[in-house]
């Protein structure tokens, strides 16, 4: 009943996000031929290296349609990443702040059982949205391109947005263990991301921040390093499930032992 | 194995400590009133019972279990009505029940159309929608469907109209003939004194005083009532407190025997006199005062 309940709560959120993301990918690559050769020229116009990298620019090859998705990944990985990190921040401390966890936590099931329902939700949410926007992808590349085209960066994509996403949801998790009024936890969980985008903006603008490269989730995975690798960074790969375990079993285990005071 | 067993139990809220010490039984069948004013750890311990909180030190047994282990088997085994009333906002009655009832593995759907028509439950709004009254009669329901051996109750009468209140006290004295023990926080003094068997009383966390509901207010205190037109000053005499003065209507407990009342009124000119024990709100005044 629980897991039906939760499903039910957080569909609205979920068709919101994967639609827009569906949608933005979808229109991305349906005007990739059109637009991706006026950025190119554009970039011909020598556009500052320091802009083109805060873009995501660097390194694509726009005058193909999957140089041109490279540079929308960055803006769906920033819009995933918001999506998860307020689920997954407010999917417990809701019954808190909603002041329902004395009656859910009166009734015969353990509390563990109750958060692990609850992430499992998040989770397929984070999973479907991902799968979603992935089958968008794949369906409007071999209908609207009429090109052959090698569709496995989609894949690494998909693979890094989840990875990279689940990671601020965890951060988000973590962050609502300690503060449960829902509005101000999912507040300052949307915030974590953008500063971690700024962050990224700001690493590849000034290469004296290098350094900086291995705390923001946006400069594990790039779409132009995507496209054109072909394949992912397996150290960045396991810091972010790495991060991501630790933040949700802290944040489990504070929950569990968390007073219910409402 | 009595229902409630609570040993040297404390819990601490960062210097404040919210239960000191406390040691009680709840028996089989009992129906034990916890009274106390506002903040003196009644909510919390409540909370202990059903694993809400954790305790800093001492032992509960539940039902023969401990809530720290043993959490799924007791509220299998208990109701329980909260102060807050919160419950799912966008779920109708029926809803609540379906829910509750399927984490009790029970189906009863007589009992949810008795105790429906016996706490009078709108069912047709969804939860947001109904008055306090009528969200803590659909928490009682949800509480008292699985039929459980152990009822607890944190100010269940609040916001309940007195047709409802009368309901819901017939309904516990039911349960408690069926073997059900009760533990019951109020503030309404004389429903508790009416409705349970054995009443403590909490300070600062404490217990400072237990018994059957007769003895508690066997306090060697009396409570007068007398009509005189005396002008004495009734609060400068020895053994008299809570002196409350209408006209020519006093009132007022004496601490004393009864000898030494009727000397002290010996040189009084009094129209009339009622001497009786006094009622638990006036023993609830001494102890607070």
């Amino acid at each position: 009943m629980l897991l039906r309940r939760e499903l039910k709560r957080n569909l609205k959120s979920f068709l919101i996000a994967a639609l827009i993301c569906g949608a933005m990918s979808m229109y991305v690559i349906a005007m990739s031929n059109k637009m991706g050769v006026d950025i190119q020229q554009i970039l011909n116009l020598k556009l500052p290296p320091g802009l083109q990298a805060a873009f995501g620019m660097t390194g694509l090859d726009f005058n193909s349609p999957m140089g041109f998705f490279g540079l929308m990944f960055s803006y769906i990985y920033l819009f995933i990443s918001i999506y998860l990190a307020g689920l997954f921040s407010t999917i417990v401390s809701k019954e808190f702040s909603e002041k329902t966890a004395e009656y859910l936590f009166s009734l015969p099931i353990r509390r563990m059982n109750i958060i692990l329902i609850k992430l499992f939700v998040a989770f397929t949410y984070a999973i479907l949205t991902i799968l979603f926007i992935t089958v968008v992808s794949l369906i409007s590349f071999t209908t609207l391109i009429k090109q052959d085209l090698n569709l496995q960066p989609v894949y690494l994509m998909a693979l890094a947005w989840l990875l990279g996403s689940l990671y601020f949801g965890s951060l988000g998790f973590l962050l609502s263990s300690f503060v449960t009024r829902t509005r101000t936890i999912s507040s300052a969980s949307v915030g974590l991301v953008l500063v971690f985008y700024l962050l990224q903006v700001a690493v590849s603008m000034n290469k004296d921040l290098s350094f900086l490269k291995y705390i923001s989730p946006f400069d594990w995975f790039k779409g132009s390093e995507i496209v054109n690798s072909g394949e992912l960074s397996f150290t960045y790969c396991m810091i972010a499930i790495g991060l991501s375990a630790i933040c949700f079993s802290i944040g489990i285990i504070r929950f569990k032992k968390m007073d219910v005071l409402i | 194995m009595p229902p409630i067993l609570l040993s040297n139990l404390t819990k601490s809220y960062g210097r404040n400590k919210a239960v000191d010490n406390l040691s009680l039984t709840v028996n089989e069948g009992e129906i034990y009133g916890f009274i106390g004013p506002n903040g003196a750890g009644k909510s919390t311990t409540i909370r202990l019972l059903l694993n809400f909180l954790k305790a800093d030190s001492g032992e509960i047994s539940v039902l023969g279990f401990s809530p720290g282990k043993d959490e799924v088997k007791i509220k299998q085994l208990t109701g329980y009505v909260s102060s807050d009333t919160f419950m799912y906002s966008d779920m109708t009655p029926g809803d609540l029940f379906r829910f509750t009832q399927s984490y009790h593995q029970v189906k009863a759907p007589e009992r949810i159309r008795r105790l429906v028509e016996i706490l009078d439950i709108d069912t047709g709004k969804k939860f947001e929608q109904l008055s306090f009254g009528n969200r803590k009669k659909v928490s009682i329901a949800c509480a008292l469907l699985h039929s459980p051996k152990l009822i607890i109750l944190d100010e269940p009468s609040n916001g309940l109209d007195p047709v409802i209140r009368s309901n819901l006290y017939e309904l516990l004295k039911e349960e408690q003939r069926n073997g059900a023990a009760i533990f019951f926080s109020s503030h309404v003094l004389g429903e508790v004194q009416k409705f349970c068997t054995r009443i403590g009383l909490l300070k600062d966390g404490k217990l400072i005083k237990e018994s059957s509901v007769e003895n508690f207010t066997k306090v060697g205190y009396m409570q007068v009532r007398l009509e005189t037109e005396d002008p004495i000053d009734f609060s400068a005499l020895a053994g008299v407190a809570a002196l409350e003065r209408q006209g020519r209507n006093l009132r007022f407990i004496y601490s004393g025997t009864p000898d030494d009342l009727i000397r002290m009124l010996s040189g009084i000119s009094i129209s009339s006199v009622h001497i009786e024990e006094p009622e638990l709100e006036n023993v609830f005044m001494h102890y607070f005062e």
